[in-house]
């Protein structure tokens, strides 16, 4: 499993694991499934013709449009499967030192990136457009002080003010606990 | 010099082009259960939705394929 990967530190408590709003995975799957239905359309549009052989043509290879049908619903499966697997593996670990964060691309493109706490500097979310204002789901951008590339931006993601706010208590107590133990780095 | 004989007529029929799809979807099946497999015992977080997900998965691509596989044989 994911944990024994991640090599959490002795000590280190998950407080929060985070997957991208609902609605993203919702959308790809009715894409999806539309796309699997899509037979049973293009069977009514090819009946409607005003012609008989068509329809000759599907009652007497009826067997073979139901094995096309089959063939054609086990790709899409598989698509749903794909769309479901990059939704369900694609999350944030929020700890209590760091932020994990790991970014499903698709099977053969994975990310994983720790960012710490103390590294952070600043949050920003941002909510943009009717559907993601109605849903309350946006975006986190994350500036850390180190280098620019490991600045880190997520789409997405559910309730991100109230994350945003977690992530900053995260962040504040664990700045308390080190106290005079910072990093140079995290004092920039 | 010899004539050039006629090339023999090939024959295709749906049985044939139904098996051979039959079994590249089986390949298919196959290397994407194992790839599937590998990723969710990897990187799942919970051993339920894992289990979830393998069961929907093989509980929707097996009738087909065995559907597939009943017209292209009988």
């Amino acid at each position: 499993m994911l944990f024994d990967k991640i090599n959490l530190e002795p000590d280190e408590k998950v407080i929060k694991t985070v997957r991208k709003h609902w609605f993203v995975i919702t959308m790809e799957l009715l894409a999806i499934v539309f796309l699997g239905i899509m037979p049973i359309f293009l069977a009514v549009a090819v009946l409607s013709l005003p012609y008989t052989l068509p329809f000759d043509l599907l009652t007497e290879n009826f067997p073979v449009v139901i094995f096309f049908v089959c063939a054609w619903l086990f790709m899409t499966t598989l698509a749903t499967t794909t769309a479901w697997s990059n939704y369900y593996l694609d999350l944030w670990v929020i700890t209590d030192r760091r932020i994990i964060v790991i970014e499903q691309v698709h099977f053969f493109n994975r990310k994983v990136s720790n960012f710490r706490l103390e590294r952070l500097q600043d949050i920003k979310v941002t909510i943009k457009g009717f559907i993601p204002t109605l849903l309350n789901y946006g975006t986190i951008r994350a500036q850390t002080a180190s280098a620019a590339e490991s600045n880190f931006t997520s789409p997405a993601l559910p309730a991100p003010r109230e994350l945003q706010a977690l992530i900053q208590t995260a962040m504040d107590d664990r700045l308390a606990k080190l106290g005079d133990k910072l990093p140079p780095a995290a004092l920039d | 010099m010899e004539p050039l004989s006629p090339l023999p007529e090939l024959q295709l029929n749906w049985s044939i082009i139904m098996q051979v799809g039959l079994y590249f979807c089986l390949v298919t099946f196959g290397i994407y259960s194992f790839i599937l497999y590998y990723h969710w015992q990897s990187y799942s977080m919970e051993a339920k939705a894992t289990i979830v997900t393998y069961l929907t998965y093989l509980g929707i691509t097996i009738p087909l394929l065995v559907t597939m596989a009943l017209i292209a044989f009988f």
